[in-house]
């Protein structure tokens, strides 16, 4: 089975489609081969919307953007196939100087864990004092007062005080607010946030998915949601794209998705997680574990895991296919069926 | 350690009695850590980790330690299983007092308590066979021979849900529930009376940590094993608890049943925490009322006067600032630490 044809779906809101992934495939050599880091991946983000891109460790789900970054060591990453277009523009193959002009100032990133992207010895507003020298040629103390003024916008309390700590003494909620503010520094069109709450407590989750929804509404930007919590972007997405074993087997608006999602590694994931609310049920876990990269089963990836596998699944990769009840597409022989 | 005397002192707020059937009973436990630094003659002041808890866990059932990063409920867990030396309290297991010990009885009472860590990719030692890993506990406290061990590793291996044949690979050579699968047979190698589990499932993904949860649960339904389950996933301790207590900077603030926690919440950061969860339901997300807290948690080495969380409760008034709320039933039917629960 090749077929490839992905179901490409229309941006929810109506506004100007900024990012297309389109049948993007991504692998690395190494010494035991070639490992598959994506395949076949394709999605597209419009302003003002938020699409969440769902999995779990190895599964790819940050591959596409890491590409679109430019954060993929080449080698030995390599992009085999497909494209990625921010406005119309292909980035897979622009010059590093296009790639810079892009990065930061068009498309911003913020990452897992805020401690390691902050350089330990400057203070913290004169990191984010630099996006200002450096890209837009402010001078030091009109920079110095626009980063106090970021620092307040993402909620930093006392920001003119803060401004002259080191990343040390924030905490990890302040540091991804700071985070936050040198990625907004240059009216970014597109944010994209890599697992941003994963390493904060669950409080403080709450604050920075508030924030991140907050500055969306006022700016208007494409926001990408990278994440294995389910539950994190489940108020704020507008679309999933549901990754496993760098496929994407799953897309489609949250709610319905949400509601019921089609695939049934989607619904074994969601069985899994453990709720606040209702009866105690035993969870219903996967069995086994995710395949290796290097060593993928035949067929659909996640038949040696799933409950209603036939034969044609050890056999033959599912084609992504529109689901015929609701807007969305999921890869599997049998959708529908359950 | 203060305490060498094998009577139980009253709990601090004096909230319910050590019951007779608790397997493993803290009163009073104190950790503070003392700090470097600061000025001859005026040394900074300790951080305050733990600052006078009481708990129980009753045999054959789980008691949950929830909280946030920093509030101290790891501590516990070192503090008990004495990895640390406690500054005050007493930890009673089975009736003999953890801290008053000396080393052999430590040791002998050490094959009754077993702790399942975190991280799985730190807590096995990369240069032994998962045989070796399993079996040394057997071996330290020499409980059988050679063939023996063998076997009952095998035995723990099918117990756990790997196979037999694993036995003679390295630890890299499995993924991270497979590790902490590795990592809780060997907890339960000496057949413990009382597992200890700190964080053992966060670092995994969100289908492992179900089939982790789910055999935690499994064995214990087996084997009667007590477990202090040690957790800031709130649904987690849910899923897994029949007793659950709540900790902010150092204290308990509220304790009871797992429904009394969960269904009736009467502490404002047990309300803030439950609301802040988010469940994977957008029709549901999108209108729940949700407790957004102000700030951060205050430095241990400096807590607030009072009620802890009284710089961040929308509740607080003057009272809180002076006077440290008791943990005790004030109403709700299970005790809590606020001088205005809900």
């Amino acid at each position: 089975m090749t077929d490839t044809t992905v179901a490409f779906e229309p941006s929810i809101r109506n506004g100007e489609t900024l990012l297309e992934v389109d049948d993007l495939t991504v692998v690395f050599d190494t010494e035991d081969g070639v490992v598959q880091a994506v395949s076949d991946m394709t999605w597209s983000l419009a302003a003002g919307e938020t699409l969440a891109i769902l999995g779990e460790s190895g599964s790819g789900k940050s591959v596409s953007v890491q590409t679109l970054m430019g954060l993929i060591p080449k080698p030995p990453g390599r992009v085999v196939k497909g494209s990625i277009r921010y406005r119309g523009e292909e980035l897979v193959d622009a010059s590093a100087a296009k790639l810079r002009q892009i990065r930061g100032s068009e498309i911003a990133m913020i990452f897992q864990d805020p401690l390691s992207a902050l350089n330990p010895v400057y203070r913290v507003g004169w990191q984010i004092a630099e996006m200002f020298r450096i890209h837009r040629g402010a001078s030091r103390s009109d920079a110095n007062r626009r980063a106090v003024e970021l620092m307040e916008r993402v909620g930093i309390p006392n920001a003119a005080a803060r401004a002259r700590q080191y990343p040390h003494e924030f905490s990890g909620g302040m540091r991804q607010r700071a985070m936050i503010a040198m990625a907004l520094a240059l009216d970014p069109k597109v944010l994209i946030a890599d697992e941003p709450t994963t390493a904060l407590d669950v409080t403080v989750q709450a604050q920075i998915m508030e924030l991140l929804q907050e500055i969306q509404r006022d700016t208007g930007m494409g926001l990408v949601l990278i994440t294995h919590d389910l539950g994190v972007v489940a108020s704020v997405a507008d679309r999933v794209v549901v990754m496993y074993a760098g496929r994407t087997v799953e897309t489609g608006p949250a709610d319905p998705f949400y509601a019921a999602p089609a695939h049934p590694y989607a619904q074994g994931l969601m069985n899994s997680v453990p709720r606040l609310l209702g009866e105690r049920f035993r969870l219903e876990s996967i069995p086994g574990s995710p395949p290796s990269a290097i060593n993928m089963p035949n067929g659909c990836a996640f038949h040696p895991r799933c409950p209603h596998a036939v034969d044609r699944c050890h056999q033959e990769r599912p084609a992504f296919v529109e689901l015929t009840d609701r807007p969305g597409g999921a890869a599997c022989h049998r959708t529908g069926e359950f | 350690m203060t305490s060498t005397e094998s009577a139980l002192p009253p709990p601090s707020g004096a909230p319910y009695a050590p019951s007779s059937d608790a397997l493993l009973s803290v009163r009073g436990l104190v950790k503070e850590f003392p700090q470097r630094g600061g000025l001859p003659g005026r040394p900074l002041p300790p951080v305050q980790a733990v600052s006078g808890i009481d708990f129980d866990v009753p045999a054959g059932k789980t008691h949950g330690l929830v909280g946030e990063s920093g509030c101290g409920k790891s501590t516990v867990a070192r503090t008990v299983l004495r990895l640390e030396k406690p500054t005050a309290g007493a930890a009673m297991f089975e009736g003999a007092d953890l801290f008053g010990m000396d080393r052999t009885a430590l040791r002998d009472a050490r094959r009754n308590i077993q702790i399942v860590f975190q991280d799985p990719f730190a807590s096995l030692n990369p240069r032994m066979t998962v045989q070796t890993i399993i079996e040394e506990p057997l071996v330290i406290h020499g409980v059988s021979s050679g063939d023996e061990r063998e076997a009952r590793v095998a035995d723990l291996l099918r117990r756990v849900g790997l196979s037999p044949e694993h036995a003679n690979r390295y630890p890299h050579q499995f993924s991270g529930g497979q590790r902490q699968r590795v990592g809780i047979a060997r907890a339960l190698a000496l057949e413990p009376r009382l597992i200890i589990a700190d964080e053992p499932v966060s670092a995994l993904d969100v289908s492992i940590q179900a089939q982790v949860v789910n055999l935690l649960r499994d064995i214990q339904d087996e084997s009667g094993v007590g477990y202090l389950f040690i957790a800031h996933d709130l649904a987690i301790v849910r899923n897994i608890s029949d007793l659950v207590s709540v900790m902010y900077l150092g204290k308990i603030v509220e304790t009871g049943t797992r429904d009394e926690i969960f269904d009736h919440a009467s502490h404002p950061y047990t309300k803030a925490l439950l609301s802040a969860v988010p469940e994977p339901n957008p029709v549901t997300e999108r209108v729940r009322q949700r407790i957004v807290l102000e700030g951060d948690v205050p430095s241990p080495a400096d807590p607030p006067s009072g009620c802890r969380f009284r710089t961040r409760c929308w509740k607080a008034q003057e009272q809180c600032i002076h006077e440290v709320p008791a943990l005790i039933d004030r109403g709700a039917g299970h005790p809590v630490a606020c001088h205005f629960p809900e």
